[in-house]
């Protein structure tokens, strides 16, 4: 994975940037104490063990070193606290900056255990939806039917795939249909709980797209020795995620590594494949919401705007699943 | 058991100015108005989140309210009279207002049971009806309990635990002192809880 | 309220059972508080096995462990796995460490730091116990019930943990409602427990120990019980509030239109919030932790000042700190919710308390480690533990500092980082300052000392796991890994951090095996270890004054203060410490 310090993600967010400096400086900052505080702590051991210093001195040492350390502490948070946080997450919170007059407004609604992402379609209007609606199997929002509600006319419910253009602000009006969730991307440095009974809003712009991301993510892995045998499979299974990002003849570019693969390549001689995960951008559920908790997972599938407007206009028309970009279930 | 008792259980603490026992009330008074008033912040929370009757819609009588508010304060004043008669070594009399004090707690649970709760219930109110029955049930319930409670401490002391008078008075006086306290603690609450419910 | 003193020479049943003496109470806390926290840490070794290889049968056990937690070849089932962590997690807190840091060691050390002949009710100590021990029974009967322990993590966040085991279980003996049930008893027996503390603090101590020549550890206890008094009962208002949401259908947490697996959930009228849970629940569960460290810091004070040889650092610094400390916990605990939607002005302030509430631990932390400067610092069993309590607990209240500023904690929140800080400030941090506290007062206990062999044999392998367990923990956190999840491989970056997960594993197998010499020293040195006079370590403080064993009544004579706590290498004087009980005329 591309080489972020501090093992964060790599961040393909506007805002990103902003809490990883936050993160950064913070593990900086507590290094440093740690390091001074133990360097200390260790030297007090050595000298002063017993054998060293047989008599101890009964008045408090003068402690003006630890109490200007005190204050740097003190300084130093204060900093990060009115300087850092609090307008980071002023920004975070609030409204979409008025830069982008026409962001891209979905709902979320998050249930046992997918994520429903709901587009309200041309007219730019969600249609309403009702609890004794809901079907899990072709209704799982409970949208009305367009006689009763126009707006739900054009109305396009996308389950676990959000689709994305990159480059626009994307405000995201989160919901949840019984417990509580989570909505956490952490390539884009979002996170919000759904919380059931009210419509939390928030935003967040993509600066790549998926293969962007990819491409960021790929790295070389060298292949076992032979491609069959125990190494062959715990290679094949640790990295079931991963498509290869070059085409390496008859391994196609995009396609699941596979034990067939592994012969393929060994025939061919190749010792090394650069792999990426498929769907690179990861929703996950961040709050226990129950027993599926751990497989409530979404994909973000971030476009260029003009390929997304052109998927947009053609939702709900075709429910073409790609079977060999979802692979992972 | 030996006689011998442990400092200031009879002898106020020359810094608290209280006995153990009294003391021990008081904090643990201080953490049931932490319970009653977390109850109280979910019963605001809950009023200003969803919608909530006013009083006129909630079927409450407050004449109910009302009777009871007046059995529970005359009952705090007969306790008054019950620990003064005990400190002015007057058993016989101490143990009537007791008894007073009793009888009054009954007609209270007795009231908010066979014409409020039985009634409600009845009707098909049940706690489920909706929030405000939900945190109605929940802390007049928690309330009646209290009582009951005090009464089971009040009739032991009238039963079972009325020799400790002989052997020693001025613990057992203490100790109606402490119930006291309790029980003027558990009107307060009440005397929240009749306008929370009844009148807003 | 009974103050009466028992009888000298009772039975055995009232004698080591239902006994009235704190000495008796405390080691009946101690003992079941053990037995507790190795049982919840059991309960993590199977999970860890999960998660180091999802889907594998677990070995040794896993055909053992019932339909409700494994499936038929013995692989752990996420159910299971949620039912496991959520008991994990309220067995080592309220069935764990707060009964062992404040019931073991508040009952038996305090009463004899201040000199009183017992606690100022011994009926209502008895009481808190047993009340304690049914609390325990009741939240292991989970296990028993019908559809599984809960499984709804130890915060029990609702609406989740309002419909959850509710689906083909009994409509009372199910999970959830035994976990609230058993919740409920054991809040009772804190207050019992809390307002004993207090009263005896106040005004069972002997003459001259005012309050400002109170050891340390009796500081600690005094702020614990008022933080256990005050925040423990808006928990029991939130546990009464959701039991009548499962057991009468209110919607105290639920808003109306919930679908739970297409069934529209009609039998709540709705019209509540889950946030009130949450604000009820840290209510409580932010002093909690303060509840859970103070006591361990106090033990920590005091070996330190044992065995440094001189005066704690900044004695009233350090007193003034923790009732800070106390204060501000009340005043916090939003910051664990800054992701359910708060606004600026909200998170503003909590991320404000937040960042003040850490001046007062990195003071305390400070003066403990000044407190080593110009010692003559002699390393004992107890003083290895209260030593590596410092770093550890440093690592724990630094990793808090990403946690507390909103910003960063977008990242980092639910993530395996906020596993990784808690953990640094309770395991490696009070845990092992409780097990410190074990091996210094043993030998008041029982007369003998701890084997210094297998001390070290428990020690060293002990500090070396716990990091290797709980250090992995921020990597995998910052990785941007859940917690809570069956099979974190189901994500990219999960694959990622694999070696990371199994490292965490195998650290806290060996962590079990580490303290194997520690049950052995435990027991074995209660009949065999050396046999040590009454004041083993030489110490200053009240409770070496009396004998070991402390007979009932504790003190051959009352004993009277004449200084204070810790008055080590005093100048010019012959011996290297002034106890407090013995008057300057017999010093010289």
């Amino acid at each position: 994975m591309i080489a972020s310090s501090f093992w964060l993600p790599p961040d393909i967010s506007a805002h990103g940037s902003q809490i990883d400096i936050i993160i950064k400086y913070l593990h900086w900052f507590m290094a440093v104490l740690f390091v001074a505080w133990g360097s200390y702590f260790l030297y007090c051991l050595v000298r002063f063990r017993a054998g060293a210093n047989p008599k101890a001195t009964y008045r408090d040492a003068k402690a003006k070193p630890s109490k200007m350390a005190e204050v740097v502490v003190i300084i130093i948070e204060a900093i990060l606290l009115v300087g850092f946080s609090i307008p980071v997450w002023a920004y975070y919170r609030s409204e979409p900056p008025g830069n982008d007059a026409n962001p891209l407004t979905v709902r979320v609604v998050a249930q046992q255990f997918a994520w429903n992402i709901h587009y309200p379609g041309p007219d730019g209007k969600f249609g309403k939806s009702k609890p004794e609606l809901v079907d899990e199997a072709i209704n799982p929002i409970g949208l009305v039917d367009a006689s009763e509600d126009p707006n739900a006319a054009d109305d396009y419910v996308s389950v676990n795939i959000f689709h994305a253009p990159k480059d626009r602000d994307i405000l995201v009006r989160l919901s949840s249909k019984d417990v509580i969730h989570s909505f956490a991307v952490p390539l884009l440095r979002v996170k919000q709980d759904a919380v059931p009974g009210m419509e939390i809003p928030i935003w967040f712009k993509a600066e790549k797209t998926n293969a962007e991301a990819q491409e960021m993510m790929k790295r070389a892995f060298a292949l076992p020795a032979s491609p069959e045998g125990e190494e062959a499979e715990t290679f094949v299974k640790e990295n079931r995620l991963r498509v290869t990002m070059a085409d390496y003849g008859s391994v196609r570019k995009g396609s699941t590594l596979n034990a067939e693969h592994l012969k393929t390549l060994s025939a061919a001689g190749i010792t090394s494949v650069e792999l990426a995960p498929g769907f690179p951008v990861n929703i996950q559920c961040a709050q226990l919401c129950g027993l599926g908790h751990y497989r409530m997972k979404g994909q973000m599938k971030i476009y260029e705007p003009d390929e997304f407007e052109e998927w947009y206009a053609s939702a709900g028309e075709e429910e073409v699943f790609d079977e060999d970009e979802f692979d992972d279930e | 058991m030996s006689s011998e008792l442990l400092p200031h259980t009879l002898e106020a603490h020359p810094v608290t100015g209280m006995y153990n026992g009294k003391f021990g009330v008081w904090l643990f008074l201080a953490s049931e108005v932490m319970l009653f008033g977390a109850l109280f912040s979910a019963y605001i929370l809950l009023r200003t989140h969803g919608d909530f009757p006013s009083h006129k819609e909630t079927l409450l009588d407050y004449r109910f309210g009302a009777l009871n508010t007046f059995l529970l304060i005359t009952s705090s004043v007969t306790m008054v009279m019950a620990w003064a008669s005990f400190k002015l070594n007057d058993p016989g009399k101490g143990k009537m207002y007791l008894w007073i004090t009793v009888i009054l707690s009954c007609a209270f649970l007795f009231i908010k049971i066979k014409f409020e709760y039985l009634h409600k219930i009845h009707e098909g109110i049940t706690p489920s009806y909706s929030t405000f029955y939900g945190i109605y049930y929940c802390m007049t319930g928690l309330h009646g309990l209290h009582i009951l409670g005090g009464v089971v401490v009040m009739l032991y002391f009238l039963t079972v635990g009325a020799g400790l008078w002989n052997k020693n008075p001025h613990q057992f006086t203490n100790r109606i002192e402490c119930t006291g306290l309790y029980w003027h603690f558990v009107d307060l609450v009440w005397i929240f809880l009749f306008p929370v419910f009844y009148l807003l | 309220m009974s103050s009466d003193h028992h009888a000298h020479n009772p039975g055995f049943i009232s004698k080591y059972v239902f006994s009235l003496d704190h000495k008796v109470i405390g080691v009946q806390y101690t003992v079941t508080s053990l037995i507790f926290l190795f049982f919840g840490f059991s309960l993590m070794m199977i999970m860890r096995w999960q998660l180091a290889y999802p889907g594998e049968s677990i070995p040794l056990v896993g055909g053992w462990l019932g339909k409700y937690l494994v499936d038929n070849n013995g692989v752990l089932l996420p159910e299971g796995y949620n039912a496991l962590g959520a008991m994990h997690g309220t067995i080592m807190v309220f069935l764990g460490v707060v009964p062992l840091a404040v019931g073991g060691f508040g009952n038996y050390v305090m009463p004899l730091q201040i000199g009183a002949p017992d606690m100022a009710f011994p009926k209502l100590n008895m009481a808190s116990y047993w009340v304690y021990f049914l609390g325990g029974v009741t939240m292991l009967a989970g296990f028993f019930v019908p559809g599984g322990a809960a499984n709804s993590g130890w915060t029990s966040y609702p609406p989740l943990a309002d419909i959850a085991n509710t689906v083909g279980t009994h409509p009372f003996w199910n999970g959830q409602t035994v976990w609230l049930l058993g919740m409920v008893l054991l809040i009772t027996s804190s207050l019992l427990g809390s307002v004993n503390f207090i009263v005896t603090i106040m005004h069972l101590r002997v003459k001259g120990l005012t309050m400002f020549r109170l050891p340390f550890f009796v500081w600690a206890q005094f702020v614990t019980s008022f933080l256990l008094l005050l925040a423990f009962p808006p928990l029991e208002a939130a546990g009464v509030l959701q039991l009548m949401d499962r057991a009468f259908h209110t919607s105290f947490f639920m808003p109306e239109g919930l679908v739970v697996s297409g069934v529209v959930q009609d039998q709540f009228a709705g019209g509540g919030s889950p946030l009130l849970w949450q604000h009820l629940f840290w209510f409580l569960a932010h002093p909690e932790v303060y509840v859970l460290i103070l006591p361990a810091i106090g033990i920590v004070g005091e070996i330190i000042a044992n065995n440094t040889r001189r005066p704690l650092w900044g004695y009233k610094t350090l007193v003034y700190s923790v009732i800070f400390l106390g204060f501000m916990s009340f005043v916090v605990w939003a910051h664990h919710m800054f992701l359910t939607g708060m606004g600026t002005a909200m998170s503003t302030f909590f991320q404000t308390t937040t960042m003040i509430i850490s001046i007062p631990s990195v003071v305390i932390l400070t003066a403990l480690l000044l407190s080593l400067w110009q010692g003559s610092i002699r390393f004992t069993v107890p003083m290895l533990f209260a030593l590596s309590f410092l770093p550890m607990f440093a690592i724990g209240g630094l990793t808090g500092l990403p946690l507390g500023l909103s910003a960063s904690d977008i990242q980092l929140h639910d993530t395996y980082y906020v596993i990784g800080h808690f953990h640094y400030v309770v395991a490696p941090g009070t845990i092992m300052a409780l097990l410190g506290g074990i091996y210094f007062w043993y030998p008041k206990v029982t007369g003998r000392k701890m084997s210094t062999f297998l001390g070290h044999l428990h020690f060293w392998p002990s500090f070396v796991f716990m990091n290797t367990v709980f250090f992995p923990m921020f990597m995998v956190g910052l990785a941007g890994i859940s917690r809570r999840l069956w099979d974190q491989t189901e994500y990219v970056q999960g694959i990622d951090v694999q070696g990371w997960v199994r490292m965490s594993s195998w650290g806290a197998w060996a962590l079990g095996l580490a303290q194997i010499p520690f049950i052995i020293n435990f027991f074995y040195s209660a009949f065999a270890g050396k046999k040590v006079n009454e004041n083993p370590w030489k110490a200053t403080t009240l409770e070496w004054a009396a004998p070991s064993p402390p007979p009932h009544g504790n003190f051959a004579e009352v004993p009277v203060a004449y200084r204070g706590p810790y008055e080590y290498s005093v100048p010019d004087a012959k011996e290297d410490f002034h106890p407090q009980h013995v008057p300057d005329s017999q010093l010289v």
